[in-house]
């Protein structure tokens, strides 16, 4: 089973081609990493499927929804607007910058969308909230501001809030670029247990350790295009075999 | 000088300026909020008006505008529009275009990020606005905010072109009067004394907005 499905995505600014014809598709509780280098259009591939972006041409299809097709004319077409929304809630995103609500406790960081969204009550979005932070290890941070925490136990506010939303798939961006050598093994087991719940995730990073010790496959990027594609051994072995002069 | 006449008319007076005062903040916070979010549409015929009307009431002085509205009025629609009303128009109409300039001051000072969390989670763009953008907006305009406020209170003495007796027009009576000196002094007391208090009303909201950064 397929929980994420892209075909021949195009997204240009000021008419460059920033993401180049892009084909590529995700299973079900697959851990999934996108390489490369700076510019290569990583986060905006990320920010296109969590419709912050919109894009010029392709397909993208989410556990089969299909938020958005391309007819044979060039004619973008997205769905319509519930149809939209009901999508974008299957979809999760920790941001590199994480973007915690600064004015929320970490609790209500957690619990606004779900009472606000999904119409939870706020009792069970607190239940919710109040798990997902003993997950993270983070239960004495429970009415601490965000200005208050570190870069670390931001992240994992983060993660708790984008798990809150029950998404089918999380996607992260750069997740390790703000943590040290401890931090980044404790963010490499948050990802496993996600795994072992059967949570699909697909990782943006730059860093080859994050891609081989957790990915069950790799996409390198390049210049708006995947440019290798395969298991964690096979895409490295051939980077290293042809492009030397790429350094991470 | 006699203090038992001349005092409970500059209470009277004061009065006078501080219904001023809070009927042009009841009236043009909100009227600017719209006026704002008509200057950031991407639509022409939203934005177009909005700007040229900012800057017609922030490019000419208020005194003309009141006089506008209270004199130029009347030849127009054949009545003396009152004269308390005519300044809160005046008055209301020429804040608005500050607030709203200020209000956008403060919403472009947003991350996109805090956008793109909001839109990630399925917030709608209204939700997205009134619970996480717009608090921290007013947590950011507050300090322009006081300055401006300040500035109201001693605005309101232009009031006095159009005969409102407020704190001005009653200290220059007195001061004729009795010709002295001291009503504007006790003018200065009764501006200072309002002002602290917008200052302390400031200072206080501040402090409970400090618990984030
Ligand atoms: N809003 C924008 N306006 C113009 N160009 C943009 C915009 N956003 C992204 N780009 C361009 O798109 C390209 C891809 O950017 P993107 O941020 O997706 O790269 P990335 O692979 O995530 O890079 P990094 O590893 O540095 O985060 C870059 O060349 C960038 O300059
Ligand atoms: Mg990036």
């Amino acid at each position: 089973m397929k929980a994420l499905e892209i075909k021949n995505l195009v997204k240009k600014i000021d008419n460059i081609k920033i993401l180049n014809n892009i084909s590529f598709s995700v299973n079900k509780g697959e851990i999934l990493t996108i390489i490369g280098p700076s510019g290569s259009g990583k986060s905006t591939l990320l920010r296109c499927i969590n419709q912050l972006e919109k894009i010029d041409g392709g397909t993208i299809k989410i556990n089969s929804d299909v938020l958005v097709d391309t007819n044979n004319n060039g004619d973008v077409m997205y769905a319509e607007k519930n149809l939209r929304t009901q999508i974008g809630l299957k979809v999760g995103l920790v941001f590199q910058h994480f973007n915690l609500f600064p004015h929320f406790s970490v609790l209500r960081n957690i619990t606004e969308s779900q009472v606000k969204v999904l119409r939870r009550s706020r009792d069970e979005a607190n239940n919710i909230a109040i798990q997902l932070l003993e997950k993270m290890d983070l239960k004495s941070k429970i009415d601490a501001y965000p200005c208050e925490l570190s870069g670390g136990q931001k992240q994992r506010v983060a993660i708790a809030r984008a798990l809150a939303m029950d998404p089918e798939i999380l996607f992260f961006d750069e997740p390790t670029s703000a943590l040290d050598p401890k931090l980044k093994g404790d963010f490499i087991n948050i990802i496993k247990e996600l795994s072992d719940g059967k949570m699909t995730i697909v990782i943006v990073t730059h860093e080859m350790n994050i891609a081989k010790s957790i990915s069950d496959r790799v996409i390198f990027m390049e210049e708006g295009m995947i440019i290798e594609e395969g298991t964690p051994e096979e895409v490295f072995e051939k980077l290293k075999n042809e492009r030397t002069k790429f350094i991470f | 000088m006699n203090f038992k006449v001349f005092i409970p008319a500059m209470l009277s007076a004061s009065l006078k300026t501080l219904s001023l005062f809070s009927l042009t903040l009841l009236f043009s916070l909100p009227l600017g909020l719209i006026l704002c979010f008509a200057r950031m549409s991407k639509k022409k015929v939203l934005n177009l008006p909005a700007k040229i009307y900012i800057l017609l009431m922030r490019g000419t002085p208020l005194m003309l505008q009141l006089m506008f509205i209270f004199y130029g009025l009347n030849p127009i629609f054949g009545v003396q529009p009152p004269r308390f009303a005519s300044a809160v128009i005046a008055f209301a109409l020429n804040y608005a275009a500050y607030f709203a300039e200020i209000y956008r001051s403060g919403i472009i000072s947003i991350p996109t990020g805090q956008y793109d969390a909001g839109k990630v989670l399925g917030f709608s763009k209204r939700k997205t606005f009134t619970i996480i953008i717009l608090p921290q907006v007013i947590k950011r305009v507050l300090p322009t905010m006081s300055n401006e406020f300040m500035t109201l209170i001693k605005d309101t003495s232009l009031a006095q072109t159009i005969v409102i007796v407020e704190i001005m027009r009653t200290t220059e009576k007195y001061a004729n009067v009795y010709v002295s000196a001291i009503p504007f002094g006790v003018a200065a007391i009764f501006y200072l004394v309002m002002n602290a208090g917008i200052g302390k009303a400031f200072s206080f909201t501040e402090k409970k907005l400090s618990y984030y950064k």
